[in-house]
């Protein structure tokens, strides 16, 4: 099962810092130095060895750092590199290029002289990227400071979540059955006049305009009519299955049972025309997945509804139809694997055929 | 053996003592490491053993535990992890008993050693209970011992100082409880209010809930501001570095205690000893900055008529209070002072430049009076002090700072040949900072000679003059750039003049001081670079000086690694200047293609991450000015090519290298195909290496798409390879609160919708497009999927639109559904009404494209 949100491991990123290593380098070669000073030999010592391990900065509060704002006092201010007009030259030969391939005129308008096209090139291209900053609000400059907002805890961990199916239920009329989508479990909160996906972790990895509730900047929802589904997001369709509703319009469902929190997902999405569609004021679906009751029968129908929402189901997820939506782990919420599901059936068979 | 012996020896000015004691130790760690981490615990909390070696054993287990370097120090927390549980538990009881030694050494080491345990096992959840432990140690009846309370304060500022937020949220409320304990009036010990102090710098992170509430936080500011006006002034600098810290992550709560914390900041900064002041002058510096910060998203939530933030405007409110007190900093300079050292007139100056940017004109008036007054005084401290003011205000004012500029002129000419050096400096450098931040100020008046005149004179004076004199002129270089065609109020008359002296100050024996070497270069490049037409027949006679200056380096005598610098830094200055030339004359540079080629790849041949940077540049330049002749040189390149393409350690080479890739496919085009093999092979191998610089793949996915574009279609071999690859790159999400990720994620996508671009333009040219078709569907909804997102930029929007030309353009009416989505007709139309013309113009071609299917 390939998970379409997941980062793919091919283009693995280093988050760390990007420091600048001509400054770096000389920091570290002079602690090395006044760490070993009576063998100096030693200074490139293998860092697995303990001599590392006994010799490396044992002093934690070094004075030998560079204050903070020194490169503010009698700076030269910023000055373009070579190395970035180098690569802003190349990106602009690039466009040149693509523009030439696509049969593209040139700019009319603009003086071209043909003595010193290089330079233009330059001129043209600070003065865009300097337009292009100021007009789109995320690609903030790089000087600026980045605050990290403290806003992501509290979407931790907000999502009811399975517990592996262990035991057979002792009653199966207690439980309702969802035919679940591969994708990424995802927490949609529709708010602010804007959408956001957040994984459950907390972390945002999606924000956009929609028509739910509240989800974009046309709605006229009051501010406090805001949405909170649990949902998969299955890619190839672009499609968000809404597994449970925790709000809507402002209501809260986290108290209510399963059974009563599933006929309002269906009741209520589909007052929302075009909410099942996607298009320009939707980029993605949004769909409720169907529920059965968990007998033969009922779970024979998964295969055909599923089938009609375009997905191969991975799983089917059973929730209690009495449990409230709770945070994290719960018993009463099992999920049966594809690998599962014919165990599963035959034990239903047993127990079926036992109780009558 | 003996530990306590074994751990001194280790630290022997005997060669042999330590070698035999590491080596014993070493054995200890391989053959028992959870017994070796004990008897070291075991050795750290007995109190009959030697201090040194108790602190020794700290060490060590501490190094044990972590490490600076991140592969390292995760594989140190799994191997902790991985022992037995029983083991832990007794090495954490004797540390956390240790924090209550009498010894100073012990306590302090079991502090930073328990930090590190819970820095491990505290986001694993395996040590639930420390934090209240601790808490305990602060709160216990009858009141605990002095030392462990500081321990044990200790404790909780090196955990806070590093440990993921989120981890230890939850108890915030008991770590603040402890802290503030040992900070309050009532605590008589100063060593625990110190390390009280220290602790909370570190949890001022997570406080903010308490912050929110008035009563809480009104606590807090109290016992911080208390701790300012402490007897004792380690406290002292403490309690004013919370304030900074608080002035930086709370500035919205200030108002309230704002006129405490101004008549504390400002009595500090008139009677207090140095290291305190330098901290009440960077809580303005801080607040400077934040509200440089706010001004900046006010201007532009006004522009998009958003609700603004709030900007209490603290520092237009003591302007006249503060700034006296400032300039009074300015005159308490060291003398001869060594500029990496801190000190009170060097924050000044900063923060002085600071409260300039936020209140721009409103400075001047504050300011002018004293330059006035101190800029003819007979000791050199005012002097400096007046010319450092006045410098320090040229950015952020506008009008009413360009009339005094011009009437400043002759006096800074005239300091700028002071017999004090310091003097003499600092007037050169407000010489070059006018000439950066105010070059109208200087254009064709009558000043213009004159300055030159006297900045070429102190090319000859001491090194750290000469170089402020060089970056001067650099910047009259690039200002004046637009000018060049107009020689007689220019440069250009000079530029001859100019080189040669820069040139002979490169020579100068001292060249290496103060970073003149550099400077004169790089004005070298700055002279090339923006030279006009006039000039070309002078630029014309610097590659083969330069050529001779690059060869000499290799016949340079090296005996120390300064030596070698040295060395090393001549030929990346030289590639530099031959790149700068090379750029400049285009095609004429033919004539010296050979030998500068030779020299190129004489200087890659050299192991110097920072020179192949510049060599890799300087062989780009030349792709760009010979264009299809270079292909004689690719046999001899591509082995260091390759080897650029490799270098993932310094992803700076790597990125160029890419980028050499793509001036090679535009120059060479076809005749490419034979080298692109290996080239593909390296680049998708960086793309997988996770040890990779992020900002490198950007550049890889659309350097794709240079490749493709020049062999057309020879590129057809890699595509079962790229496109799922480039189609896997499309799923990738990142955390959209981060900023800087959110940047990232738009760059990505750039790199790869230009790699689309490139690889069905490539093919379309060679009729080949139809091999492409089955993507059509894929890159229409990825267009679709960043459309929808908001933080997406112009530049990535242009080419996103710009795909969905090249796919009209390829495949024709087949495609005419999939483009006459309502989202493709709003995107367009978005793109139309942008400001930027490439954004339009790529509009309008797509618009034509697709009406014609």
């Amino acid at each position: 099962m390939s998970d379409p949100l997941q980062q793919p491991t091919l283009l693995h990123t280093q988050t760390q810092e990007t420091s600048n290593s001509e400054n770096t380098t000389p920091q570290t070669q002079t602690q090395t130095q006044t760490t070993t000073p009576s063998t100096p030999t030693n200074s490139s010592a293998d860092p697995n060895s303990l001599e590392f391990n006994v010799k490396i900065h044992e002093d934690d509060d070094s004075d030998n750092e560079v204050h903070h704002r020194r490169h503010l006092y009698k700076g030269r201010g910023e000055q373009i590199e070579r190395r970035e007009k180098f690569l802003r030259l190349q990106k602009e030969k690039k466009r040149d290029l693509t523009k030439h391939a696509r049969n593209l005129a040139l700019p009319k308008d603009e003086p071209q002289s043909p003595s010193k096209p290089v330079e233009d090139e330059i001129l043209t291209l600070k003065d865009e990227s300097m337009s292009e900053a100021s007009s789109k609000g995320a690609a903030k400059q790089k000087e600026r400071k980045r605050k990290q907002p403290q806003e992501k805890k509290i979407y931790v961990d907000q999502l009811m979540m399975p517990e592996p199916l262990r035991d057979m239920p002792t009653d199966n009329s207690e439980w309702i059955a969802v035919p679940s989508p591969p994708g990424q479990r995802c927490l949609v909160i529709s708010s602010r006049k804007s959408t956001q996906v957040r994984l459950s972790n907390g972390t945002l990895i999606n924000k956009f305009y929609s028509l739910l509730p509240n989800g974009s900047k046309n709605d006229r929802a009051k501010i406090n009519e805001y949405c909170i589904l649990d949902c998969i997001f299955y890619e190839p369709s672009f499609t968000f299955f809404v597994l449970d509703i925790m709000c809507w319009k402002g209501y809260s469902l986290y108290d209510c049972t399963t059974d009563f929190r599933f006929y309002w997902k269906i009741t209520k999405l589909q007052e929302v025309p075009g909410i099942e569609l996607k298009s320009d004021e939707n980029p993605y679906k949004f769909i409720s997945l169907p529920y059965h009751d968990c007998n033969i029968e009922s779970l024979g129908e998964i295969q055909t509804s599923t089938a009609n929402l375009g997905f191969e189901r991975v799983a089917v997820v059973l929730y209690n139809k009495n449990t409230q939506y709770t945070m994290g782990y719960t018993p009463l919420v099992c999920v049966i694997s594809r690998e599962q599901e014919q165990s599963f059936l035959e034990a239903l068979q047993k127990g079926e055929m036992s109780m009558s | 053996m003996d530990l306590s012996q074994v751990l001194l020896n280790a630290q022997s000015p005997n060669t042999d003592l330590r070698r035999d004691a590491e080596a014993f130790l070493q054995q200890c760690e391989a053959q028992n490491r959870p017994l070796y981490m004990y008897s070291l615990a075991v050795e750290l909390s007995n109190e009959r053993k030697p201090s040194q070696a108790r602190r020794l054993s700290g060490i060590v287990l501490k190094n044990l535990l972590y490490s600076r370097e991140e592969a390292r120090n995760a594989q140190l927390a799994e191997q902790w992890v991985a022992m037995d549980v029983n083991v832990r538990t007794q090495i954490k009881q004797l540390i956390l008993a240790c924090l209550a030694s009498p010894l100073f050494e012990a306590r302090h080491t079991s502090a930073q050693v328990c930090a590190k345990i819970a820095l491990v096992e505290l986001p694993r959840a395996l040590w639930p209970e420390l934090i209240q432990q601790l808490v305990n140690n602060m709160t216990s009846l009858p009141a605990p011992a002095d030392e462990l309370k500081q321990a044990t304060l200790e404790t909780l500022g090196f955990i806070c100082e590093e440990i993921d937020p989120d981890v230890i949220q939850s108890q915030s409320n008991q770590v603040l409880t402890a802290v503030v304990q040992g900070m309050r009036a009532e605590e008589p010990n100063d060593d625990v209010k110190l390390a009280a102090a220290n602790a909370l710098y570190n949890a001022l992170e997570f406080v903010k809930s308490n912050f929110d509430h008035e009563a809480e936080r009104t606590y807090i500011m109290a016992v911080v501001c208390e701790a300012t006006l402490s007897q004792n002034i380690n406290i002292r600098v403490a309690g004013f570095e919370c304030l900074v810290k608080i002035a930086s992550l709370y500035y919205e709560k200030l108002p309230q205690y704002m006129q405490k914390i101004f008549s504390i900041t400002l009595e500090c900064i008139k009677k207090d000893k140095e290291n305190v002041v330098l901290q009440a002058i960077e809580f303005w510096s801080t607040l400077c900055d934040e509200e440089v910060y706010l001004l900046e998203e006010i201007q532009e939530a006004m522009e998009q008529g958003q609700t603004p933030p709030v900007c209490h405007q603290f520092i237009k409110g003591a302007l006249v209070f503060l700034v006296p007190l400032v300039l009074e900093t300015l005159t308490k300079q060291e003398e001869g002072a060594d500029e990496d050292t801190w000190n009170v007139a060097m924050a000044g100056a900063t923060c002085l430049g600071l409260i300039a940017n936020v209140v721009k004109d409103d400075i001047v008036n504050v300011v002018i009076p004293f330059v006035q007054e101190n800029i003819t005084k007979p000791a050199w401290r005012q002097r400096e002090a007046a010319l450092m003011a006045f410098g320090s205000i040229l950015e952020g004012p506008q009008q009413s700072i360009s009339p005094l500029i011009v009437q400043a002129f002759p006096v800074l000419v005239q300091h700028s040949k002071d017999q004090e050096e310091q003097v003499q400096d600092t007037a050169v450098w407000v010489l070059g900072r006018i000439c950066q931040l105010h070059p109208t100020a200087i254009k064709g008046g009558t000043h213009f000679e004159p300055l030159l005149l006297t900045l070429l004179e102190c090319l000859r004076a001491p090194p750290k003059v000469a170089s402020n004199a060089a970056w001067a002129i650099h910047n009259i270089a690039e200002a004046f750039s637009d000018e060049f065609t107009r020689p007689a109020e220019t440069l250009a008359p000079y530029i001859m003049v100019c080189c040669q002296a820069f040139l002979q100050a490169t020579e100068r024996d001292d060249a290496s001081d103060d970073h003149l070497r550099v400077s004169c270069y790089e004005a070298v490049n700055a002279l090339v670079t923006n030279s006009g037409d006039d000039c070309v027949a002078i630029v014309e006679q610097l590659p083969p000086l330069l050529m001779e200056r690059l060869e000499k380096t290799f016949a340079l005598q090296i005996l120390t690694a300064e030596d070698r610098d040295i060395q090393v830094e001549l030929q990346a200055l030289l590639c530099g200047v031959l790149q700068s030339c090379t750029q400049r004359l285009g095609k004429k540079v033919s004539v010296y293609s050979d030998r500068m080629m030779q020299l190129l790849l004489q200087v890659l041949n050299i192991k110097s991450a920072s020179v192949h940077e510049e060599a890799l540049m300087a062989v780009g330049q030349l792709i760009n000015a010979i264009e299809a002749d270079f292909e004689k040189y690719m046999p001899y390149f591509q082995p260091y090519l390759h080897l650029g393409l490799r270098n993932y350690e310094d992803y700076e080479v790597c990125t160029i290298a890419v980028g050499v890739v793509g001036d090679l496919c535009r120059a060479l085009e076809k005749k490419l195909a034979p080298y692109c093999s290996d080239i593909v092979s390296l680049l998708l191998q960086n793309l997988q290496n996770p040890q990779l610089h992020r900002s490198v793949k950007p550049p890889i996915l659309s350097c794709f798409g240079d490749i493709a574009m020049a062999i057309g279609a020879a590129f057809l071999p890699y595509m079962p390879v790229i496109m799922p690859m480039l189609q896997q790159a499309s799923a990738t999400t990142v955390n959209m609160d981060n900023d800087e990720m959110v940047d990232y994620l738009n760059e990505l996508r750039e790199g790869i919708f230009e790699a689309y671009t490139g690889i069905l333009q490539g093919l379309r040219s060679d009729e080949k497009a139809d091999q492409a078709f089955s993507y059509a569907n894929h890159l229409v909804n990825f267009v679709a999927h960043v459309y929808a997102d908001q933080s997406r930029t112009e530049s990535l929007t242009r080419v996103a639109l710009g795909v969905l030309g090249d796919i009209g353009h390829s495949f024709g009416p087949s495609v005419k559904s999939l483009l006459q989505q309502q989202f493709v007709r709003d995107l367009v139309r978005e793109c139309l009404s942008s400001d930027n013309d490439s954004t339009r113009d790529v509009a309008k071609w797509v618009e034509d494209t697709i009406n014609k299917l």
